[in-house]
């Protein structure tokens, strides 16, 4: 009894799959914000969405078959959104059952557990009908599977069946045990036997006077009577009760599964509906098991700032045939870092079986998916900036494996270039060298400018500026501009009357590598 | 000389832990120098699970004759093979059962209380029968436990065991084939034999199989034996027993017939076997950790030795952290007694000075040692004088406190004995103290005690005739401290911090780190 519309072929908690550095995630890749669009409100839509996108997916196959899942969920939006409702209605009125009872007391337990699995078995009737008419325009094999189950285990006669002992658990003639003798001659070993429903008046007289029988009756008002026969029935019942409540719980838990698992497609459906609604392009991505195949976008954009801005927004198109290394330069407020985040964003989304905000994307499946953005505001006063950034690198170094991706934003810039430039390089290489791939945006020129010519093939990115000085946002294929700080520091000691004119870098002297 | 069960041979046999039975009296509370080397910790880490023993004055007592000593180390040789060692606590794991079950039953009820008496007699007949017989197959070099083993087979052997026995397991066997047929109502509960009906939760079990699949049960379902009965049941028990007289009628004759059925030296052997067992449990985890334990060689001369010493109460704090413990070696051979420890603050000194008392104190009980490999002597009294942080008021007495202690041991200690000084004169100035140091150093040269000194003046290592040991710093690695103390000349370097490749995030470094 599985719900399978997260894996094909398990029961993956996803809760386990969170990396160690979700929240470095949710904060440089702008996640909340696109959680939010996914959960409209819904807070467990919220978690789940967080979670299961957080969870990234290795394997091609299962991003794949959840794929199809979500093309049938955006295709039979009202099919989703009636059993979520279903579940929703049903647990919100077995949580009325739980009253302030004592759970350990296994009469009440036993009780409770009947009417929650009332109400259990009557949500799984309903969601069974529902997928029962569905189940003709779903083609993924998620889809499928799911309903046919449900159908074939939960037909009418198992339900009738079990609905006869439920009734039957509440003991209207009392409760029937068979014991031994035990440790220091106690009673024990109870083992309840199938109990006198409708007694035969005739056929119980014959039996009593065939068969010594002795009979304790409590005394009138004895309390504690009372509560010792209370717990004689207690023992009696414990491992009955265990049994109910325990499949009780199993119920429960599958539907908890098929509440999260539908969930996650609620959130996909919210937020597919959103950006159609802003006019924004989604699509879904092919996912690649070959690192060699490089990275092709075109009209990727940052779906978070999308989501803020309530508009469109501007989108980037590459075809990188190596993307071991993918540096990314220009000017300030370019957007290096918007696209730095659509990527990042991308990816994630790709590797958890979405759609992504571009017309189209593909790229390998990363082992990991790795942050280092620049903090400004964790300059605390125990740790300098710069300790601060080498502290969270080392971290990452300690948990990351061939095969991973990580994006880099400004890093070490909190220290001056040389210095930073130097240790930024002994950091790609060696990760380059153990298969890492980046994706690394600076403002130093220089650091960008070591890698042409190199071995991993690096390529190079640039926000356009136009000649005018105008930023178009678009980020470019182009290698970084050679710059010169010498001028600006002569300037600054010669003063403004200094007799040499100052020359600007024209960028249209290394802009033959545009696309 | 003790009393014995009918039909066994009066032996002289009677004790495990003393050669010719307890003479002399136990200590009735702990010696001075316990808090100080922490054996404090020690011995309430080894007698915290063994309560009901009352353990510790013989932890606490240092035995007189060496024959007593050894009689002890041989028996934790034996315990050294696994299988004797096993055979012993089994033994007293089920003498606790039996005791357990034999407690407070003179309140009960009279069907329950014959119950749990014939219940523990049982066990108590299985034990000391499997005793026996694992004693049997042993292989033992003790005087102790071949004294023991003697002992016990024939007690097994005689006539009045084996014939209780049996008769306990055919009254168990009767009651153990009852079965009866409860109904019970919301006012009354109607008895007997049972009927064969059958098992409702298996049925429900198999109804509900599916909904089962999503996750394996939980496990843990609670047994369903508890034995303790309310008054309902008892009630309900006397019937059972008008059900099923005969047995019941078995089970009272056993009770009244045989009583008492522990044996004196049986009981005393289980109480004593608990000094090995608490020990060797208390030093298990340490063992774990990777430290050694040794028997050490012990005897009355000077020429002492100890390899892969460490301090047994920090060891095993630490073994639970999985924190490594650092082990020293200490020598002093016939004509030293002084050793002198210097080196950096927390840099293992003090840990070094207990470690070393704890050694002699604990192969003084006949005990396994911390370390590879020793020679020891047998000690009369170890002597501490550790300098106490309170009272920072009154230096000048302090002083005096200070030296008025060190006379009084002085004036008691012997040449077997041990005295363990710990940052002693910090009250004075540096001229004083080593000055006064000297001389006490001189004292208890002249007593030929041993003396573990351990001090921040380098120039107290730099007396003629005394062994400087040093707590030493990695060169390469000045930032951690290796707490090893070796023999060497005293040094007083202050060790700049190094800091070297802090993060590790050198090219070398980075691509050795990043794991497959």
């Amino acid at each position: 009894m599985r719900v399978n519309l997260l894996f094909r072929n398990s029961d993956h908690s996803n809760l386990e799959s969170i990396p160690w550095n979700n929240k470095d995630l949710e904060k440089d890749l702008d996640l909340e914000t696109i959680f939010n669009a996914m959960a409209h409100n819904d807070s467990y839509v919220f978690d789940v969405c967080q979670k299961t996108v957080l969870g990234s997916l290795k394997d091609r196959e299962t991003i794949m078959y959840r794929q199809e899942v979500a093309k049938d969920a955006i295709e039979n939006q009202a099919l989703v959104r009636d059993i979520y409702a279903t579940i929703v209605n049903a647990v919100a009125e077995a949580r009325k059952q739980h009253f302030w009872i004592s759970r350990s007391n296994p009469e009440f337990v036993l009780h409770e557990s009947i009417s929650v699995l009332k109400i259990y078995l009557s949500a799984l009737t309903k969601i069974r009908e529902i997928g029962r008419s569905a189940l003709p325009s779903l083609h993924s094999e998620g889809f499928r599977q799911l309903f046919t189950m449900i159908i074939n285990e939960f037909d009418e006669e198992y339900i009738d069946m079990v609905s006869k002992h439920l009734e039957n658990l509440r003991f209207p003639r009392g409760i029937y045990v068979r014991g031994e003798i035990g440790m220091g001659s106690s009673l024990t070993g109870y083992t309840l036997v199938v109990p006198d429903i409708r007694p035969d008046k005739l056929m119980e007289k014959i039996v009593h006077i065939r068969e010594p029988h002795y009979t304790y009756t409590l005394p009138d008002r004895d309390e504690s009577g009372a509560q010792a026969l209370a717990e004689m029935r207690t023992r009696s019942i414990m491992e009955t009760s265990h049994i109910v409540s325990e499949s009780a719980e199993n119920v429960l838990s599958f539907i908890d599964r098929l509440k999260e698992e539908m969930a996650f497609y609620l959130g996909c459906i919210n937020l597919w509906n959103e950006l159609k609604f802003l006019g924004a392009k989604a699509s879904f991505p092919e996912p690649e098991d070959d690192h060699r195949k490089g990275t092709v976008y075109r009209g990727l954009y940052d779906v978070a700032l999308t989501l803020r801005t309530d508009q469109a927004a501007v989108g980037n198109s590459l075809i990188a045939e190596n993307d071991s290394i993918i540096f990314i330069t220009g000017a300030n407020r370019g957007g290096k870092s918007t696209l730095l985040r659509a990527i990042g964003q991308a990816q994630l989304m790709m590797q958890c079986g979405m759609f992504v905000a571009a017309e189209s994307f593909s790229t390998y499946i990363a082992s990991a998916i790795i942050t280092h953005f620049k903090r400004e505001e964790d300059s605390s006063m125990a740790m300098g900036k710069f300790d601060e950034e080498l502290k969270r690198m080392s971290k990452i170094i300690d948990n990351i494996h061939p095969g991973s991706r990580l994006l880099f934003n400004e890093s070490f810039s909190s220290t001056n270039v040389r210095e930073g430039s130097e240790l930024a390089m002994q950091i790609i290489n060696a990760m380059l060298d153990r298969g890492m791939k980046i994706v690394f945006v600076t403002h130093f020129n220089e650091l960008a400018e070591a890698y042409i010519g190199n071995v991993h093939r690096p390529t190079f990115l640039r926000a356009e500026r136009l000649e005018d000085g105008t930023r178009t946002f678009r980020v470019i294929q182009a290698d970084p501009i050679p710059t010169s700080f010498g001028y600006d520091i002569f300037q600054k000691i010669f003063g403004e009357g200094g007799q040499i004119q100052a020359v600007t870098p024209s960028e249209n002297l290394v802009d033959e590598h545009t696309s | 000389m003790q009393r014995v069960a009918a039909g066994v041979k009066v032996m002289v046999f009677n004790s495990i832990l003393w050669t010719k039975g307890q003479t002399g009296h136990l200590a009735e509370e702990d010696p001075d120098f316990f808090v100080d080397l922490n054996i404090d910790q020690i011995i309430n880490g080894i007698t915290a699970a063994y309560g009901d023993y009352d353990l510790r004055p013989l932890f606490d007592t240092i035995p007189e004759s060496i024959e007593t000593v050894r009689y002890r180390q041989e028996i934790f040789r034996d315990l050294q093979n696994m299988e004797t060692l096993a055979a012993l606590r089994d033994y007293s794991t089920r003498m606790k059962s039996v005791n357990r079950r034999l407690s407070g039953i003179e309140k009960l009820a009279e069907y329950q209380k014959q119950g749990w008496h014939l219940d523990a007699a049982l066990m108590y007949f299985d034990a000391v029968r499997d005793f026996a017989a694992r004693l049997e197959s042993a292989d033992l070099d003790s005087q102790g436990l071949r004294s023991l083993r003697d002992y016990v087979k024939e007690y097994v052997d005689s006539q009045s065991f084996r014939e209780t026995s049996e008769e306990a397991g055919r009254v168990k066997a009767g009651l153990s084939s009852i079965r009866y047929e409860m109904a019970i109502g919301s006012s009354r509960v109607t008895v007997r034999k049972d009927r064969g009906r059958e098992n409702y939760n298996e049925i429900v079990h198999d109804a509900f199989s599916k909904f089962r699949e999503v996750k394996e049960s939980a496990g843990n379902r609670q047994h369903l034996n508890d034995p303790s009965m309310n008054h309902v049941e008892i009630s309900v028990l006397a019937l059972i027993a008008r059900l099923f007289s005969e047995e019941f009628r078995a089970l009272m004759s056993f009770y009244e017939n045989h009583t008492g059925f522990i044996e004196p030296v049986m009981a005393r052997i289980y109480r004593e076997s608990q000094f090995y067992i608490s020990y060797l449990e208390y030093i298990k985890p340490v063992k774990n950790a990777g430290l050694e334990f040794c028997i050490p060689e012990i005897g009355k001369d000077r020429d002492i030795y100890c390899i892969m010493s460490f301090d047994l109460a920090l060891a095993h704090k630490l073994s639970s952290s999985g924190l490594p413990v650092v082990a020293n070696d200490f020598r002093l051979s016939e004509n030293e007694n002084t050793i002198v420890v210097t080196g950096p603050n927390n840099g293992g000194k003090t840990t070094f000075a207990r470690s070393f008392g704890q050694a002699h104190f604990l192969a003084a009980l006949g005990l396994p040692i911390p370390g590879r490999e020793a020679r020891l002597f047998l000690v009369d009294n170890i002597y501490t004088h550790f300098e106490k942080s309170e009272d920072p008021e009154n230096l000048r007495g302090k002083l005096e406190d200070d030296l008025m202690r060190m006379r009084r041991i002085l004036e008691s200690a012997t040449e077997r004995s041990i005295i363990i000084i710990n940052e002693m004169l910090s009250s004075t100035t540096s001229k004083d103290a080593i000055q006064i140091g000297r001389k006490i150093i001189d004292l208890i040269r002249k007593k030929n005690s041993v003396c573990v000194y351990v001090t921040f003046l380098d120039e107290f290592a730099r007396l003629n005739g005394v062994v400087s040991m040093v707590s030493h710093v990695d060169p390469s690695m000045p930032e951690l401290r290796t707490f090893r103390v070796l023999r060497s000349e005293p040094n007083g370097l202050a060790y700049a911090r190094a800091i070297a490749e802090k993060y590790g995030l050198t090219y070398e470094k980075i691509v050795g780190r990043i794991r497959e």
